[in-house]
């Protein structure tokens, strides 16, 4: 059990090591959704095209398979970049996203997209996306005028779904047929100065993303759980030592004395106990906006109480032992009984404890970052879920949105269990 | 005189009220001699013991009395004095418990080490720790052991060698063998009388078993509800006890030809409302109206024996 514990703890480790070696722009950006506009939005995880072949696939990137340079005037310098592409799929892409940038500013842009039955559309692209990334609603003005001449009437819901068909179906079929076989897309740079494409392609985006989907603004969910693993095992880490260390030293001080003295601590524990851990944590870091090791250390201070009865427990049983009555007769100071006869027998509660406080300091963290309280510039989990719930991700059905980050913060609480339930078992005995 | 505790009194505060655990006890201790304290079940003895350690368990006090080791009132000293230097270095104990007595996840050389340095031992702490097992007639290697890895009886010795480890001079011996087998109960006993004899210690030896008291002792206490009964030399106390209790414990003693033991009825009375006069007077044969009224003095006679009882 405790070695199934350790293994999971070691491949959470391996993964924390992969996190921290991400940069820390991406940290950075994950909160801005401008960084992330090249996923396709809100879509399921890629592993289900492999129970579903035909409805679920993956962005196709595309490199120019031609780009060639004239100047038919003086002053008129033109780029054409060409694309080519099979499609096969029964479904228009997601969303086609055009990455054209060059060192120079254009006159003009006009993207000419061939289908394979050899009807062309036509796309004069906006001023302002010269240079800039740039996809179908960027154009969509365009794109719903050939709608409208093709089916005689503009559609109901404009998103990238709905522009795309008209990419990718058939204009026989009033646009509702997806076309296979051979698309060519033809970019037409037109410049007033000689100049070079330093960059170019164009996305197909599939309505289907990575390990564990994407959100709202299409940030990967994966990534999303990935950043979160390091602070939430630090979180974690820091408020189970902290409330560990000091319950058990509360409690075992308190169980030590005894008399009034215990009443005392005992009391001030109970007080310590009766906090309402939520509230006094929302209300407290409103007022402080905490960083990580702060809102540890917050966490801490309200969970030493747990630790700090357990130990009392504990002591009071240790301390009816002879030979902790012999160590007085034997004229050992009381300080040092403490520490040397005394506190060791309360370490292995300690290490399986320190254990199990992991995943709780791991819950309320990400309990609070759900209700909105986190430090800022940190990914957390619950923050993914909060947005989530946010964008009603389970109204409309975008589960991968909910399950996997909160699925890895049962993950994530696993391996301490199994650790912390090892060690009680082998320091404690049976239960 | 080694020891002399003088009008003894400790008491116990709980919650019934004060229980007069022990009440006005005088006894005395001379170098190298075996003293005795008997008496039944909650009579007060190893309170005693423990109020000469100055050890009396919550919620109990040492409530009067004299303490005198070597003249000088042990009960008048601060607590560090009294730690530093008597507890342990002149005055040492062992008991029923002291198997358990070593923590367990220390070797028991180490155990005996650490109360020969907190007491500032001069010499080499191998070479005490070797002497001590050969006085308890152990084998030195044992020493390396772990608690667990001894006999309850091993234990018991190797306890006795920590006792001995500071050269005191008082013993307390608190019921020691009452967890051992007879054969090892022996043992521990002709244990005691060599240490008394090799270094001329001086014993205090608690127990509620006359018969085995009969083998070591050279005078005795019977305690009876926190107050001696009578005190005299064994062989007075053992062949012809004055006290109707003690002759009553001495009867209820089981030997091989006694086909019937006679035990003593009734129960010791509640400590926290002792009954007037003599404490003894609701089980005693003997009681007479004075022995209900009037609490008895202690009557000397020629032989050594001192007797607090309204039939003399």
């Amino acid at each position: 059990m405790g070695l199934t514990g350790i293994i999971i703890l070691l491949i959470l480790l391996v993964f924390t090591v992969v996190a921290l070696s991400v940069p820390a722009q991406v940290y950075e950006s994950w909160n801005n959704p401008a960084s992330w506009s090249e996923y396709p939005k809100h879509v399921p995880p890629a592993w289900l095209g492999i129970f579903y072949p035909n409805k679920y696939f993956t962005t196709e990137q595309l490199s120019p398979t031609n780009i060639s340079e004239y100047s038919p005037a003086k002053d008129i310098h033109i780029t054409l970049i060409t694309f080519s592409f099979n499609w096969t799929k029964s479904f228009p892409a997601y969303n086609v996203y055009f990455i054209i940038s060059t060192n120079s500013t254009p006159i003009e842009e006009v993207v000419y997209w061939n289908k394979p039955d050899g009807s062309t559309i036509q796309i004069q692209v906006p001023n302002s996306y010269f240079n800039v990334p740039f996809d179908l609603t960027a154009i969509q003005g365009f794109i719903l005028n050939y709608i409208s001449l093709i089916t005689g009437k503009a559609p109901n819901i404009v998103n990238a779904t709905t522009l795309s068909t008209a990419l990718f179906n058939s204009p026989k079929s009033n646009l509702s047929v997806t076309e296979d076989g051979k698309y060519i897309v033809k970019i037409e740079v037109i410049s007033a100065k000689p100049m070079n494409v330093t960059k170019t392609k164009i996305l197909l985006l599939g309505n289907s993303y990575g390990l564990m989907g994407t959100d709202y603004f299409g940030k990967p969910i994966d990534l999303g759980v990935l950043l979160g693993l390091p602070d939430a095992l630090e979180i974690g880490a820091l408020t189970s030592i902290v409330s560990v260390v000091v319950g058990i030293i509360v409690g075992g001080i308190s169980g030590y004395l005894g008399g009034t003295k215990d009443s005392v601590i005992q009391w001030i524990t109970l007080v310590f106990l009766a906090l309402p851990a939520l509230p006094f944590l929302v209300a407290v870091s409103f007022v402080t906006e905490p960083n990580l090791e702060l809102e540890g250390l917050l966490i801490s201070f309200l969970s030493w109480p747990f630790y700090a009865i357990i130990a009392r427990s504990m002591a009071l049983s240790i301390k009816s032992n002879s030979y902790v009555e012999v160590d007085k007769l034997l004229g050992i100071p009381s300080y040092r009984i403490f520490f040397t006869h005394f506190m060791p027998r309360l370490i292995p509660i300690t290490v399986a404890y320190m254990a199990l406080g992991v995943p709780a300091g791991i819950l309320l963290a990400q309990t609070l970052a759900f209700l909105g309280i986190a430090p800022a510039n940190i990914v957390t989990w619950g923050g993914i879920l909060d947005q989530a719930e946010t964008y009603q991700a389970q109204v409309n059905g975008w589960w991968w949105w909910v399950v996997f980050p909160g699925l890895m913060i049962v993950v994530v609480a696993v391996p301490f269990v199994l650790i912390g339930f090892a060690v009680e078992r082998i320091t404690l005995g049976e239960r | 005189m080694l020891l002399e505790v003088q009008n003894l009194k400790v008491y116990f505060y709980t919650r019934r009220g004060v229980v007069r655990a022990v009440d006005d006890v005088n006894l005395n201790l001379d170098k190298g001699e075996i003293v005795g304290l008997a008496g039944e079940s909650g009579s007060g003895k190893s309170t005693i013991g423990y109020a000469i350690m100055r050890l009396v368990p919550n919620p109990g006090k040492i409530e009067g009395g004299k303490m005198l080791f070597k003249g000088e009132n042990i009960l008048d000293l601060d607590e560090d004095t009294f730690r530093r230097n008597y507890r342990w270095k002149k005055i040492s104990m062992v008991f029923q418990g002291s198997m358990s007595g070593f923590t367990p996840v220390f070797k028991i050389k180490d155990q005996i080490v650490e109360v020969l340095k907190i007491h500032g031992w001069n010499g080499d702490y191998d070479e005490r720790v070797k002497e001590l097992f050969k006085m308890v007639n152990l084998d030195p290697s044992l020493a390396e052991k772990y608690p667990h890895e001894l006999s309850g009886g091993q234990k018991q010795r190797a306890f006795i060698a920590m006792a001995l480890a500071l050269n005191p001079e008082v013993l307390i011996a608190d019921e020691p063998t009452t967890a051992l087998d007879v054969v090892v109960q022996e043992y521990i006993l002709n244990l005691l009388k060599q240490l008394r004899k090799d270094l001329n210690l001086s014993i205090i030896f608690i127990t509620h078993d006359l018969a085995l008291l009969s083998e070591i002792s050279d005078r005795n206490y019977i305690l009876y509800a926190g107050k001696i009964m009578e005190s005299g030399p064994s062989e007075i106390i053992f062949k012809k006890p004055r006290h109707p209790y003690t002759s009553l414990l001495i009867e209820s003693i089981a030997t091989l030809d006694k086909d019937i033991i006679k035990g003593i009825s009734g129960f010791m009375p509640d400590l926290s409302t002792p009954p007037k006069g003599c404490r003894f007077n609701t089980r005693c044969p003997f009681a007479k109206d004075v022995c209900f009224n009037e609490e008895p003095e202690f009557k000397k006679f020629s032989d050594g024996d001192e007797v607090a009882c309204w039939l003399y």
